[in-house]
């Protein structure tokens, strides 16, 4: 899971108690990656507006996630990443 | 022969997309992504037609066959339940995750666009088939652009449908060789199956892409019985009444060559899907059409 995606994320688990806190998700136990991209000036000025930027600086540490884990501050629910693919279903009782 | 099987399974609908249509992909991935690999020209000219600088979601990306259009310039997240066919789109460099259509993870009004090509005909209620087209037009920004794509009820090209049989089970034929041999799969039980399996069509099953290029693979492991139709599949349309449904998704042949999986659609008639996304008053109808089979609209999301 690239940072980028990560900024897109929230934790929807119906009636996660508190909606300021379930954004961004945090990470942990992560094994990271750093991948090379080319550099497009047009996409990034266009791109940066649509990033929540608190939530991007605090999360900055990390490129690709392969391995870890997203856990709602809100309501604890642990979003696993496993081979870079972040599982986000959810169980029916938080539907 | 009419090849697909009318749908008469007294299951939740939950249970029916589980077994019908997410546990199928899981078996058939690496054959079915072997047969998608050329992007549809509408939904080609939608993406074509996205700013540079736009993210947006790709809600069933499966293998990502979209999602390399336009690297560098445009950001596809991809989502799909199936892991099986998301491995295929990780290893490609796509950045995916496993989710459900009707709960989406992402952040309300962000996204540019969002792409739902062939997802919500394997939604088997109306009532989930308008909760997935809502869930698109919440990720959406005011200005955002959604395009959905779902199987025609009307396509004629190779598949005739009962016009009147809407719901129905679709056979995808894989040979046993085909199937994902890396992962050992525990020992199943022998299904009661009668009879010889008639001749079947080497043909692409989807009918999707007509141009075949040569390197993909040969059309001998493309197989599509809508037109000879399985004994076996007969028989297990008049059992399904009767006995566990589990039994017709993994059916076997009885000479164990190949193996029919069934997957849940709900075809859309003509005009269908026009209804669906309308009375959203936030969402206006771009543009709706047919193309390769499929009944498909645009839909913008409007400024408020």
């Amino acid at each position: 899971m690239r940072l980028l995606t990560h900024n897109m994320l929230k934790c929807h688990v119906k009636n996660c108690p508190d909606q300021s806190k379930n954004f961004p998700l945090r990470i942990q136990e992560a094994q990271i990656e750093q991948i090379e991209t080319e550099l497009n000036p047009e996409f990034i000025n266009r791109m940066l507006p649509r990033l929540e930027w608190d939530a991007l600086v605090s999360t900055a540490k990390s490129i690709d996630i392969k391995e870890g884990k997203m856990i709602c501050e809100s309501c604890g629910h642990i979003y696993p990443i496993k081979n870079s693919v972040p599982n986000m279903l959810l169980a029916e009782h938080e539907i | 022969m009419k090849s697909p099987i009318p749908d008469q399974l007294a299951l939740p609908n939950e249970t029916k997309e589980e077994q019908y249509v997410h546990q199928i992909y899981d078996e058939i991935s690496t054959h079915f992504s072997n047969t998608r690999y050329k992007p549809w020209p509408v939904v080609e000219d939608f993406i074509n037609s996205l700013e540079v600088g736009s993210i947006g979601a790709d809600v069933g990306c499966g293998n990502g066959k979209y999602m390399g259009l336009r690297k560098g310039e445009i950001y596809f997240s991809g989502s799909d339940y199936s892991g099986g066919l998301l491995e295929i789109a990780t290893s490609r460099g796509h950045d995916c995750m496993i989710s459900d259509c009707l709960y989406l993870p992402y952040r309300s009004s962000l996204l540019d666009f969002a792409i739902s090509i062939a997802v919500i005909h394997h939604l088997s209620s109306y009532e989930r088939r308008r909760k997935a087209i809502l869930e698109l037009e919440r990720i959406i920004k005011p200005g955002g652009k959604i395009l959905v794509f779902v199987w025609a009820l009307e396509q004629s090209s190779k598949r005739n449908f009962d016009p009147n049989l809407q719901d129905v089970l679709v056979p995808w034929v894989m040979k046993n060789n085909q199937k994902k041999s890396q992962k050992p799969k525990p020992p199943k039980s022998k299904k009661p199956s009668k009879s010889h399996t008639s001749h079947l069509e080497s043909t692409n099953l989807e009918n999707l892409d007509s141009n075949k290029p040569s390197n993909i693979s040969n059309s001998s492991q493309y197989v599509n019985i809508d037109t000879h139709i399985s004994e076996t599949a007969q028989y297990t349309a008049e059992n399904t009444q009767d006995n566990p449904p589990e039994s017709v998704k993994d059916l076997e042949t009885d000479d164990d060559s190949e193996k029919v999986y069934y997957r849940y659609y709900h075809l859309f008639k003509q005009g269908e899907l026009v209804d669906l996304v309308q009375n959203i008053p936030s969402l206006e109808i771009i543009q709706s059409g047919y193309d390769k089979d499929n009944w498909f609209v645009v839909l913008k999301k409007l400024e408020t």
